[in-house]
């Protein structure tokens, strides 16, 4: 029975990233982490200049799911309601009566396309519904769907009129993906499967239900407690004031990982466990979207910055350091 | 009726003789562990003996007694392989199921069934991981070999080596001296020692020099112009030179360190330098008039009250008067010259080319029953030194004169 459920895991998560695969061009390894964050059941921020397929990644993952979406487009001048929904004064025969109205955040798939153009104030809106699951309006609770996720865009160039994420709001993504400008030759098969006559989208290979399926099986996935404190040892190392932090993150860093950075690993790696076929966690589970996980966690000193660290330095410094821990 | 989990913990946990509590295992869990820390501690016991190779050796070498020798080094090489297994093993007890992992390959896998042993059953995950366990492939002695590899010996060995070279090449080490106290051996090296010791009558004489000496610098406290002398005598600082002048009191405190000084003392000549009279009186040869040869004719200082040096000198013994005393050579008064003579006086410091001495014509011995011969016979002696040869000269010229001018 476990080895079926993890065969078919194994097997819809492939379709699933095939079918991605099949329309997102050149970017293997940020289709593999948005899959990874849709079955964590977690949320997923895409990064990228123009023109690398942040959208059209979100999309594709909802049209593959079929999973209802919601597409929210972050300008300065979008409004929390504009996102929860708010209650309306309906005329009525009978007299007039307040009606809560949802915003695009009831559904299964919000799409928050560059995300980092709204303000802080509508970006905030978001905060209990991506951490709760529910949105409180008016005192009253409204619970979102289970299957809900937040995939945002953001790009990384363009400064003007944008307004940085805040740390709180950051750390709720599970994962950071990045994607990376394409090779030539793969912008030569965008350019062929998108300048004809059909429009390319892609096939819808699950149902919702599978994927609450797939991620309760994540969840059933067995970590030893052996593992998860070398994952937490690693997560606390990535902060400026533990004893164990290496030299560039006291220096370059204000502030680490935290809690929901050990989660993010544990269910990130859980995910990874499952497409090696495993019902256990193993460190290089963990360890396989730990670049991910932490890279829009961490807060940079200014020496930090002046210094040019990045997270691939933050994240060797610290896998140094553990591993001479031992 | 379902086990509690207290029930199932205290079944599934033993204690073992050190007190620590574990969790009981699957008996392949435990065949691969016990097949881990075996190999644990014979790496262990290997790496002790490794090191404890050339230190055995060395004790080896070291010690005469051949069978104490091989009991010690025995007994250092045993030591250290049981410290180093014990480590190993304790060491591995902890880290057995990540070994375990590494060698077959299987990824945390040892690790998670260890840690999820006690949990119940009913799980249908845990249960699939728990059935897995009796399957596993045990670490085989090749795979620990490999993954767990023996010290290299080729440095313990090379030490080893080395050690019994450089005691080849030595030779055994000699015993302490002080230790081989067998005097029926006939080994010379305690009577070489025991006539090398000072004896007890040395020892006293240095004691009473260093407490003369000590008397001697108290004696010159307090006199600003006498403090190099008092530095020398102490030892604190090189032979001094006596200053052109000195106050009748810090002469009579040389005179008083002096005293002071422990007979034979080879420091009474250096401060006696300070002191003209004396330093005339401890260096001139004339002092030993005896000595001289010759025909009893000899050259003393006069205890004359009415020699002007011995007035100096007692008047100085007696507190004397506080001007310095001047030890410039008295000009040659003509008219003294007629005045009997009842001895000669030599005034100025002493040096080894007697250019500053002078004779002081004030009061002259007469020639009387000198003769020129036994002057010359004096003079020409190889043991003379020069200055005195040029003293006699000096007095020879002077009494030829006298006589040239019809005096005396």
């Amino acid at each position: 029975m476990v080895d079926d459920a993890v065969q078919r895991f194994c097997q819809q998560d492939l379709q699933l990233r095939e079918a991605l695969g099949a329309v997102i061009f050149g970017q293997p390894d940020a289709v593999d982490g948005a899959t990874c964050a849709l079955l964590a059941g977690g949320h997923l921020l895409l990064v990228g200049v123009p023109g690398t397929g942040k959208t059209k990644l979100a999309e594709s993952l909802a049209d593959s799911t079929g999973l209802s979406r919601g597409r929210i487009q972050f300008t300065p001048d979008l409004l929390p309601a504009d996102i929860l929904g708010g209650e309306t004064l309906l005329p009525g025969s009978s007299g007039d009566r307040v009606e809560f109205r949802p915003g695009p955040v009831f559904t299964q798939l919000l799409i928050a396309d560059e995300i980092n153009r709204g303000t802080p104030r509508t970006q905030s809106a978001l905060l209990e519904a991506m951490q709760e699951y529910s949105v409180t309006i008016s005192s009253h609770r409204h619970r979102l769907d289970p299957l809900f996720s937040v995939i945002a865009t953001r790009n990384p160039i363009e400064m003007e009129g944008t307004y940085p994420l805040p740390e709180a709001q950051r750390d709720r993504f599970l994962l950071e993906v990045q994607l990376h400008s394409p090779a030539p030759e793969v912008l030569t098969r965008i350019a062929a499967a998108t300048t004809i006559e059909t429009q390319m989208t892609a096939t819808k290979v699950l149902e919702p239900k599978q994927i609450e399926s797939m991620r309760q099986t994540v969840r059933r996935v067995i970590a030893a407690d052996s593992v998860i404190d070398r994952a937490a040892h690693w997560v606390a190392a990535t902060r400026p004031e533990d004893p164990t932090a290496p030299e560039p993150v006291r220096r370059g860093l204000r502030l680490g990982a935290g809690a929901r950075a050990l989660q993010a690993l544990i269910l990130s790696g859980k995910v990874e466990a499952l497409r090696n076929g495993r019902t256990h966690l193993d460190d290089e589970d963990w360890k396989k979207w730990r670049h991910e996980v932490i890279r829009h966690r961490l807060v940079y000193s200014l020496e930090g910055e002046l210094d040019g660290l990045g997270p691939e330095e933050i994240v060797s410094a610290v896998d140094r350091a553990v591993a001479h821990q031992g | 009726m379902p086990a509690s989990d207290s029930q199932i913990s205290s079944r599934s946990r033993r204690r073992t003789p050190t007190g620590l509590r574990v969790p009981r295992l699957e008996p392949r869990l435990r065949a691969g562990r016990a097949r881990i820390l075996r190999h644990c501690s014979r790496r262990g016991a290997a790496s002790g003996i490794a090191i404890g190779l050339p230190l055995a050796t060395i004790i080896w070498l070291t010690d005469h007694d051949p069978g104490r020798a091989a009991f010690t080094a025995i007994g250092v090489g045993l030591l250290l392989a049981t410290v180093f297994a014990s480590r190993q093993r304790r060491r591995a007890a902890t880290l057995w199921p990540r070994i375990w992992d590494r060698i077959i390959g299987s990824q945390s896998l040892i690790e998670t069934i260890l840690d999820r042993q006690q949990q119940p059953a009913g799980n249908p995950w845990l249960d699939a991981l728990r059935a897995r366990s009796a399957h596993l492939p045990l670490p085989s002695p090749t795979a620990l070999r490999r993954h767990l590899p023996a010290p290299d010996p080729r440095p313990s060995l090379a030490l080893t080596a080395t050690a019994m070279l450089i005691g080849a090449v030595l030779g055994p080490f000699d015993p302490i001296p002080e230790v081989q106290l067998n005097q029926d051996s006939g080994s010379t090296s305690v009577a070489q020692i025991s006539s090398e010791l000072p004896t007890d009558e040395q020892l006293r004489s240095r004691q009473q020099r260093i407490r003369g000496r000590e008397d001697a610098a108290l004696a010159l406290a307090g006199r600003p112009a006498l403090e190099p002398l008092a530095r020398q005598i102490r030892g604190l600082s090189p032979a001094t030179t006596a200053p052109q002048s000195l106050l009748p009191r810090d002469l009579q405190a040389v005179q008083a360190a002096l005293q002071r000084l422990a007979a034979g003392d080879p420091i009474i000549p250096e401060v006696a330098l300070w002191n003209p009279l004396l330093a005339l009186d401890s260096r001139s040869p004339m002092v030993t008039s005896a000595a001289l040869p010759g025909d009893g004719a000899s050259l003393a200082l006069s205890t004359d009250p009415g020699n002007e040096a011995v007035t100096r000198s007692t008047a100085l013994a007696d507190g004397g008067s506080d001007r310095p005393t001047d030890l410039s050579p008295t000009p040659f008064d003509p008219q003294l010259s007629a005045a009997p003579i009842d001895s000669i006086q030599l005034a100025g410091t002493a040096t080894d080319d007697a250019s500053d001495l002078r004779l002081d014509t004030s009061v002259v011995t007469p020639p009387g029953e000198e003769s020129a011969a036994s002057w010359d016979r004096v003079r020409d002696d190889p043991q003379l030194a020069p200055r005195w040869s040029r003293v006699i000269d000096l007095y020879q010229l002077w009494i030829r004169g006298k006589e040239g001018s019809g005096g005396g």
